[in-house]
């Protein structure tokens, strides 16, 4: 059993890996960071600044995704016990998803006509999304701290988990203006993408709940 | 503390059929948070349980096989709790008898799926022989719910109401949906406990 996450490493190789790492993450929370910035110009009815931020969303993705695809060829061709190399694709991996999904939030939000959503809706999406991108940047220091400070992992992953609650009571908030609205400007079809742009981004923290079990397993095992 | 946990996954799979049966607001509420209990509860397990699995020297095959299994478990919970918070939005007194009926149905079938379930995990360690017999049952009787379920998008395609909001159109879907995948990961469960069970009879 696996008892250092990344000490086993040639100090070379280890910085290697690290740094991809630390990019990928950097790259995740940025694609969420525009997500939110994408929900903010599309309240306002701002179909430029909507369309730029996608471009941007969109973009990040795709680095986070060619970068997965180098994390995980770096770790085949390093030397490293099938537990540790486990372990980290098992992170990289469950890292990934929360890009992905917010790609698909974005995807369906670039496409709804979302200025007609009334205003209470509009502040209550706001808090949503947001607490989203509070729930990855907790997400994002638990990695790093995996590396120096294990036990505080350990107490972040915790928090993740507890953010991920309140993505939920804030989804639930959302649905009940789905039982007494009526949505005017909206299709019904435009209806279903609403509700699946929602249920993206609460997958979103899913992922984030998901990524912090991996946190807590290897913290464990390190702390 | 994986029975613990089991026993808080039932406890919830329990409280959403009695929280269908309820008609008053303030009784589907107060089940609610019942269900809620229960699975912040068994979610703290599972975190506990997580880090125990960690430390511990197990082989590898094994902490996985239990990480699983437990993991598995979660998700029954989470799709019993995902139903609860629909079924307080949507207006599901106002619907038709016999689809209130038939959504009842799948709930008591979910129930007695999760109770076989558990049967079927406790059974691992003492006979995991009759483990895999048990096994074999969850799948029937997610088989049964998947069948209610058919019977109950039949008659969700049939109601005409002008007071249904087109929102309520899909949540009420999504929680048809959520109630099956109660059953449908008990039958996932299942294939964990299945694949610990051969192992062990292996050994």
């Amino acid at each position: 059993m696996s008892k250092r996450f990344l000490g086993w490493l040639q100090p070379d190789e280890r910085k290697k890996v690290l740094d991809m790492v630390q990019d990928h993450l950097e790259l995740t929370l940025q694609t969420v960071i525009h997500l939110g910035e994408m929900v903010e110009a599309s309240s306002d009815n701002n179909a430029d600044q909507k369309d730029a931020h996608y471009k941007e969303l969109s973009g990040l993705e795709m680095r986070a995704d060619e970068l997965r695809r180098k994390i995980i060829e770096e770790l085949t061709t390093t030397k490293l016990s099938p537990e540790e190399r486990d372990d980290l694709m098992e992170l990289v991996r469950s890292v990934d998803w929360i890009a992905d999904w917010s790609k698909e939030a974005g995807r369906i939000l670039k496409i709804l006509p979302y200025q007609s959503l009334n205003d209470e809706l509009k502040a209550d999406s706001t808090h949503m999304v947001n607490a989203t991108i509070n729930c990855v940047k907790i997400l994002v220091s638990a990695i790093e701290a995996l590396i120096h400070e294990p036990s505080k992992a350990l107490s972040l992953a915790d928090e993740v988990e507890m953010l991920e609650e309140t993505v939920d009571d804030l989804f639930a908030e959302v649905r009940t203006h789905f039982a007494k609205d009526d949505f005017p400007g909206f299709s019904f079809n435009a209806l279903v993408l609403l509700n699946e742009f929602y249920t993206a981004v609460e997958t979103v923290a899913d992922w984030c709940e998901n990524t912090a079990d991996v946190v807590r397993a290897v913290g464990v095992r390190r702390h | 503390m994986t029975y613990e946990h089991l026993e808080l996954t039932a406890e919830a799979v329990r409280n959403l059929h009695e929280m269908v049966k309820e008609d008053s607001e303030e009784g589907k509420k107060k089940l609610m948070g019942e269900i809620d209990k229960a699975e912040m509860k068994a979610d703290q397990i599972r975190r506990s349980l997580i880090t125990e699995l960690s430390i511990r020297e197990l082989y590898p095959n094994e902490r996985d096989d239990l990480m699983g299994l437990v993991r598995a478990v979660d998700w029954i919970a989470d799709w019993a709790r995902e139903a609860g918070r629909l079924l307080l939005v949507i207006p599901f007194s106002g619907f038709p008898d016999e689809l209130r009926e038939t959504v009842e149905d799948m709930c008591r079938e979910n129930y007695a799926c999760v109770k076989l379930l558990r049967d079927c995990i406790y059974e691992l360690r003492k006979d995991p022989r009759k483990a895999l017999e048990i096994a074999d049952k969850v799948e029937m009787l997610e088989e049964d719910v998947d069948e209610i379920y058919s019977r109950a998008r039949e008659l969700f395609i049939q109601v005409e109401s002008p007071e249904l909001k087109r929102g309520t159109v899909i949540l009420v879907n999504e929680f048809l949906d959520a109630v099956e995948s109660v059953a449908d990961w008990c039958e996932n469960t299942a294939d964990v406990a299945r694949a610990i069970a051969v192992r062990v009879i292996q050994r």
